[in-house]
């Protein structure tokens, strides 16, 4: 990002490269609409781009990217009326079953169906998780960020985010129960 | 990421697999070429994010420099004080016997050169002399108004320079000094100005004397009839006050 604040183009394509399907996929996740996604994804890059003269390395660049993503995500949802929800169901927090899915390795034709549809199954279960447990897990997953790092996008604490990465985990794993 | 089951984590990204379409990525990648071909303007920003400490350096130089001229100034007009208050009476009055010429070199500078000596007691002399108070004649308002501005400073001069009339003189000139100052300058100022040889006092009253009381003795001049006397005072001060703006009742 300072090559490119510097002048240098380039710099800025290979950075593209390395977070354009994160963010894509976190807009698209968080909103489940690809138009929308789209829309967010291209308008915090603008800002990206916007504010490159101005940049200056107070923190990783993910951190930096995905907080202009949660700030852009947020203004979205009061635009349209929607409240992030932080719903905490009941019971579901202390189930630390193990939960074992067929290893790529074994790649039968049937086994990778079966992983295909496994997959499936865990992106739906993922799009039932309340807004901010689903931000979590993904800021997790796809910023690669740290609980300290995700407590700084979301404007929250670090115990508050691994409370939400704890029950998002034990949800995704009562939905995927049935595939054990 | 540990607080996620590894299993879980392995896939989701086995089964998300979603890019932006390519139609986005030409627009920002297009967007980004157009910033980056945009000239940058490093100075600018360097000027910019300096600006206001270096104003702030500058009201600090220059509050710092009024406050010590307003500091430097106080004193001398207390000195002036002093001056008044330690001059010496008319009766008798301690005079220096003899002036070193560095001395009366810093005499003749006012301010600083005068407060020291004013500080510093007279040394004993063996002969009492009577001190001429310098006075200035007031200027009528009229033709004062002008000059009001220099009045202060003319005025200061005019103290700083009041050590030179202790002098050293002869007794009999000490008490002609004397009885002049008593009668005033304008009872002087016949007999001094008699002759073209008799114009050295002058020159030395022109040291001692305002420009606003030299100017009133030029216009006494006037009124009396003695152009000639006059027209040489005035050659004196224009010489002595080049700048000075002179009234026009002188110039008539």
């Amino acid at each position: 990002m300072l090559a490119y604040r510097d002048g240098e183009g380039a710099a800025f394509e290979a950075l593209y490269a390395r977070w354009r399907g994160p963010l894509y996929r976190y807009f698209l996740r968080q909103c489940g609409h690809a138009g929308q996604a789209d829309e967010l994804f291209q308008d915090v890059f603008m800002r990206v781009i916007g504010a490159a003269a101005n940049y200056e390395p107070t923190a990783k660049f993910a951190t930096w990217l995905f907080r202009i993503a949660h700030n852009r995500l947020i203004d979205h949802w009061r635009k349209t009326g929607r409240e992030p929800v932080d719903a905490f169901a009941s019971g579901e927090g202390d189930d630390d079953g193990e939960f074992d899915p067929p290893a790529p390795e074994n790649a039968a034709p049937e086994r990778e169906a079966e992983r295909r549809e496994l997959g499936a199954a865990l992106m739906a279960a993922l799009n039932e998780l309340p807004d901010v447990q689903r931000e979590a897990f993904l800021l997790a997953e796809e910023g690669g960020l740290t609980l300290e790092e995700i407590a700084s996008v979301s404007g929250v604490g670090r115990e508050t985010i691994k409370s939400r990465l704890r029950y998002a985990t034990a949800k995704l794993r009562l939905k995927l129960e049935s595939w054990r | 990421m540990s607080d996620i089951d590894s299993k879980f984590s392995r896939l989701y990204r086995e089964a998300s697999t979603e890019v932006p379409p390519a139609a986005v990525d030409a627009a920002i990648l297009a967007a980004a070429r157009r910033q980056a071909a945009q000239p940058r303007r490093p100075a600018r920003s360097a000027w910019v994010r300096w600006m206001a400490p270096a104003s702030a350096l500058a009201t600090l130089v220059v509050a710092v420099s009024l406050a010590f001229l307003v500091e430097r100034e106080q004193p001398a007009r207390t000195d002036d004080a002093v001056i008044h208050r330690t001059r010496p009476r008319p009766e008798s009055v301690p005079a220096p016997a003899a002036e070193e010429p560095s001395k009366a070199a810093r005499r003749a500078l006012p301010g600083a050169a005068a407060k020291k000596d004013a500080q510093a007691p007279a040394p004993a002399a063996p002969a009492p002399v009577i001190v001429a108070p310098v006075q200035a004649p007031t200027p009528h308002p009229a033709e004062a108004a002008p000059f009001a501005a220099e009045a202060p400073f003319a005025e200061r001069r005019a103290k700083a320079v009041a050590p030179r009339m202790v002098a050293p003189k002869p007794a009999a000139e000490v008490n002609a000094a004397g009885d002049a100052a008593a009668g005033g300058t304008g009872a002087a100022a016949p007999a001094a100005l008699a002759g073209a040889s008799k114009l050295a006092p002058l020159r030395q009253q022109t040291a001692t004397r305002s420009p606003e009381a030299w100017l009133e003795e030029i216009s006494r001049l006037k009124r009396e009839g003695r152009e000639q006397e006059a027209a040489e005072q005035l050659a004196e001060f224009r010489k002595a006050y080049p700048a000075y703006a002179l009234p026009e009742n002188i110039l008539k």
